[in-house]
């Protein structure tokens, strides 16, 4: 008897906080209040460091955020230095390992001006109208205006700036932020891991975004009866903090072969929401910490009666017998694979595995953004231009 | 120094004078009409005929804005013609010009009336979202919120600042939007 009482009395201190933020915070539910401390968040200078883990490869984003202005973000891929930006108003500063701009093929549509008048035609201010000897962009199928910044982001990138880049030089161009604006968006939606530098300055969108979805979001509490301990790979919050959860999702419902339509049955095998669990820290309405997993091997230990091979199996791929009898890695990978398939077919956001920490400090006094000493003058137009991008919010 | 306004002027200027003076106007109706608690207007005194806008604005302007030459421009021309009484009771619009005289940018200042509470957001985002059919972003620069929109041409930067409301409307030709915005922010009431 005693005994069936403890987990109400372990709950207890946990139900008196939780009484008391309702009270605090009127009805907002924690979604809410959770964009709330996203707001708060975006309003500060802060230092930040994103580390992600993905197949093998550490990511690892350090950065300075002054204002939506002013920032510097510097990327390494398994320590090593990769590119560094830094924006402060009108002026963009850049360097680029060799490795990057290879891949990146920039060479392939450099141009070599060799007169001030052309390098002055290829100036940011001037983007508004194509100059000669750029690439304008295919006009928009839907009739759109291209937005002067796209223009200035397909310009071609000059030859004696790749060269400077090439040779480990940081780079300034005085205009390089270009006009202001968001780029035109592609047809191919941006994925995760495309540009770790601009996932990490959006960050916070992202989270917003994730808890726009809809009310899951839940203040960590491990006596919760829904609780899933096995599905939180994370940390207690510390002292002082609490910590929003989105813990995984469940199975969508699992649609009859024999009536449901492609589509369903491909949108019975769950997406990126039931592999994710996301933890977001917070201290004083601020977010102090952010922490990701989305894991597929994970999700299919913890609930092997949702039967994701049996759902595949559903939507017409056929599970090979390895598989089926193979181990939980294999079988995992498999599910990566398929549903990615399904994903890249309609165009939707691929599952991307990784382990995601975002760290952010707020120093007194507040980081300041400069532009790096020594740093040669020169062109960046057309060189990895992403617009405005970072953490803006809305009028809703 | 004051100027007749240009056409381009007026055409950068009309983009945001109806909407501040009818979105303040049509909530200091709603805050009359139903009074609440948590109303963001406050008391409606007696409202100001369009017609008496154009008070002086006890601003100083500085000569420059990111180096181009900022003068003063007759902005009362479309409000002298509106019937019903403005939610501000003071307007200023400034022009910057390249130096062979292209408009590239304008500044409108708007003074709220008293009636007018500047400083809530709802009254904000009311004002803003009229000024652009498409949804601001929202920009934070030092220590202000600066709304943005665009049109195919025009930027539009806007920011509260007590009972003022600032409106940079940029061309596309503004080489440096940044650096004029951050030197507008700059200015005082």
């Amino acid at each position: 008897m005693r005994r069936g009482r403890r987990p109400l009395l372990a709950a207890m201190p946990m139900i008196v906080v939780l009484l008391l933020l309702a009270g605090c915070a009127g009805k907002l539910s924690f979604s809410e209040q959770l964009r709330g401390a996203i707001d708060g968040t975006t309003k500060l200078p802060r230092h930040f460091v994103y580390t992600e883990k993905h197949a093998g490869t550490t990511i690892v984003v350090n950065g300075d955020f002054e204002d939506d202005l002013r920032y510097a973000a510097s990327l390494s891929i398994d320590g090593k230095p990769v590119a560094a930006e830094v924006m402060r108003d009108d002026a963009r500063a850049l360097k680029l390992s060799a490795d990057v701009i290879n891949k990146l093929g920039l060479y392939k549509n450099a141009v070599a001006p060799t007169t001030p008048q052309e390098n002055d035609a290829l100036s940011a201010s001037d983007a508004a109208t194509p100059a000669p000897g750029t690439t304008d962009p295919t006009p928009d199928p839907r009739g759109a205006v291209i937005p002067p910044v796209s223009r200035y982001a397909a310009q071609r990138p000059h030859k004696s700036s790749l060269d400077l880049l090439s040779q480990g030089f940081w780079v300034v161009d005085p205009k390089g932020a270009g006009p202001l604006g968001r780029l035109r968006q592609s047809a191919r939606a941006p994925q995760i891991g495309d540009d770790p530098i601009a996932d990490a300055l959006t960050v916070l969108t992202y989270v917003r975004d994730v808890s726009n979805v809809g009310d899951f979001a839940r203040l960590f509490n491990s006596d919760a009866v829904d609780y899933r301990p096995d599905l939180d790979p994370f940390p207690p919050p510390a002292q002082g903090e609490i910590r929003v959860d989105f813990q995984p999702g469940g199975a969508p419902a699992r649609v009859p072969t024999a009536t449901g339509t492609t589509d369903a049955l491909q949108n019975a095998v769950p997406d990126t929401y039931y592999y994710r669990s996301l933890s977001i820290y917070v201290k004083d309405g601020v977010i102090q910490r952010i922490r990701e997993s989305v894991n597929v091997k994970r999700r299919l230990l913890a609930d092997p009666a949702d039967d994701i091979l049996g759902r595949i199996t559903d939507a017409g791929v056929k599970v090979p017998d390895s598989v089926r009898n193979g181990s939980i890695d294999q079988q995992a990978a498999f599910v990566l694979k398929v549903k990615n398939q399904f994903n890249a077919q309609h165009a939707n956001p691929l599952i991307r595995e990784r382990e995601l920490s975002v760290d952010f400090s707020y120093s007194a006094p507040p980081p300041t953004v400069s532009l790096p000493v020594g740093a040669i003058s020169g062109f960046l137009g057309g060189i990895a231009v992403r617009g405005e991008i970072v953490d803006q919010g809305t009028v809703q | 120094m004051t100027r007749r306004v240009g056409i381009a002027a007026t055409v950068l200027a009309a983009l945001t004078a109806g909407a501040v003076a009818e979105s303040g106007h049509a909530r200091a109706q709603t805050s009359t009409s139903s009074p609440s608690p948590t109303a963001s207007a406050k008391a409606t005194p007696t409202p100001i005929p369009a017609n008496q806008v154009c008070a002086k604005l006890p601003i100083k302007m500085p000569p420059t804005l990111d180096n181009l030459p900022v003068s003063r421009e007759e902005s009362c021309t479309d409000l002298k013609s509106a019937t019903r009484p403005a939610a501000v009771d003071a307007m200023a619009l400034y022009s910057l010009r390249r130096k062979d005289s292209l408009l590239l940018a304008t500044l409108q200042i708007s003074r709220f009336a008293a009636n007018v509470d500047a400083s809530s957001l709802a009254v904000q985002h009311s004002i803003i979202t009229q000024l652009s059919p498409t949804v601001p972003a929202v920009l934070r620069v030092g220590d202000t919120t600066v709304y943005h929109t665009q049109s195919s041409t025009v930027t539009l930067l806007s920011w509260f600042k007590g009972r003022y409301l600032f409106v940079l409307a940029a061309r596309d030709l503004v080489g440096r939007p940044r650096t004029l915005l951050r030197d507008a922010l700059e200015i005082r009431p």
